[in-house]
């Protein structure tokens, strides 16, 4: 009797059936699997995207923002790209006798690229706002720019963007293609010549690695710097003065 | 019949029993240690990252808004809550708490400026962004500001929100 319940009632699943039920909730449990990992990595590349849009705004904004309230601008070129530029007022000390300058009182932003990372190209971005004196403008822009370039120290203080690939701010210093500068730079006792107002461009390129793909975001844009500029300006290690 | 006793009701634990009984309830308390450490741990980091979050909610604010947005943090030392408050000139936006089991302070090159029960108010440029007012005066040139909980409970973790001066930019390590 007890025999015979065991075998009606207690037999347990054969191994065929075992199997295909084990396989059947594999194959969901892949595609479930699959699924999320899917929107995960969609999620997860979307806010890569979203920060990076911010950050690059941001950037951009704070460029500008110098650009645009400035009243005077050195920048300075290395190996084809901007090490810095320094955007704000400059108050000339001039001697009372020759005209020259003699010292320069730099009151505004210095824009600098950090060192580039061997491995992966991209650098930080640094930003800081200063007064500093020099007894040229672009010595003083060189002194505000030092804690930026130099490769000791701590940047911490002057971070504005991290992950970019290219930054650069210009002004096309060619007299035939460019509105404002008129007179190109022949050597060191003559100058050469611009117009007012400054058309400047900043272009920037962000890029970091989501998931399974690297985003990439660029910007470029003009701005006019809204002040008339009446300090000699500095445009790589060039000096112009201004047209009368 | 006394070895028959023995053998089936009065028999204690063999030495493989107890020590495996020893070896997981070793396992369990010490999972369960890690964890109420972690969770006091995780007081400082929310607080951390809430103050972080209003930081950028705060300056989208400064940027887009009229009038001056400051965002004031009210630390407490007691058990009264610790609140951030985001204001458009003097009408609150909004008041988001923040853990009770933390205190908050504002650091500067490792000075502190503000302990634990002031209210540090800040506000970023409108045009640009940075910081231009922190605790009621303009901020140290090349200054770098920390925020830091405490947790009040467990073994006193930090966790630091930095703060940009040049910038505004801040972070937290999450």
């Amino acid at each position: 009797m007890k025999k015979m319940w065991r075998e009606q009632s207690n037999k347990g699943l054969s191994l065929v059936e075992l199997i295909v039920a084990v396989s059947i909730g594999a194959i969901v449990a892949a595609s479930i699997a699959a699924l999320i990992t899917y929107s995960i990595r969609v999620y997860h590349n979307e806010s890569v995207n979203t920060a990076m849009q911010y950050e690059i705004q941001t950037n951009v904004n704070q460029a500008l923002d110098a650009i645009m309230s400035s009243s005077g601008v050195v920048i300075k070129q290395e190996s084809g790209k901007t090490q810095y530029a320094g955007f704000g007022k400059f108050e000339e000390t001039r001697n009372v006798t020759t005209g020259a300058v003699t010292k320069v009182v730099f009151t505004g932003v210095v824009l600098a690229s950090g060192t580039k990372d061997p491995e992966t190209g991209k650098f930080d971005i640094y930003l800081r706002r200063t007064t500093q004196e020099g007894t040229d403008a672009s010595l003083a822009v060189a002194e505000a720019a030092k804690p930026l370039i130099s490769p000791a120290g701590d940047k911490r203080p002057y971070l504005l963007g991290q992950n970019a690939k290219a930054f650069d701010i210009t002004i096309d210093t060619t007299p035939a293609t460019s509105s404002c500068i008129v007179e190109g730079y022949t050597d060191e006792t003559k100058p050469g010549k611009y117009i007012n107002p400054l058309l400047v461009k900043v272009s920037l390129e962000f890029e970091k690695d989501g998931t399974g793909k690297t985003i990439n975001k660029k910007v470029s844009d003009n701005a006019i710097m809204r002040n008339q500029v009446t300090a000699d300006i500095w445009i790589d290690g060039k000096r112009y003065v201004l047209k009368k | 019949m006394t070895d028959g006793l023995r053998d089936k009701k009065n028999r204690g634990f063999t030495l493989v029993e107890l020590i495996s009984v020893l070896a997981i309830m070793m396992v369990v308390l010490g999972v369960a240690a890690l964890s109420v450490s972690m969770m006091f741990s995780r007081d400082a980091q929310r607080a951390a990252v809430l103050i972080d979050d209003e930081l950028t909610e705060a300056r989208m604010l400064s940027m887009s808004k009229s009038g001056l947005i400051t965002m004031i943090i009210h630390t407490k030392t007691d058990s009264s809550q610790n609140t951030i408050e985001i204001k458009q000139d003097s009408t609150t936006l909004k008041t988001v708490p923040i853990d009770t089991n933390v205190l908050i302070s504002l650091k500067l090159a490792g000075t502190t400026v503000a302990s634990a029960g002031s209210d540090i108010e800040i506000v970023f440029n409108k045009s640009n962004g940075s910081l231009e007012k922190i605790y009621g005066g303009a901020p140290a040139a090349d200054g770098l500001y920390e925020i830091e909980a405490v947790a009040k409970r467990g073994q006193e973790k930090t966790a630091v929100v930095t703060l940009v001066a040049n910038t505004g930019r801040h972070y937290t390590e999450k």
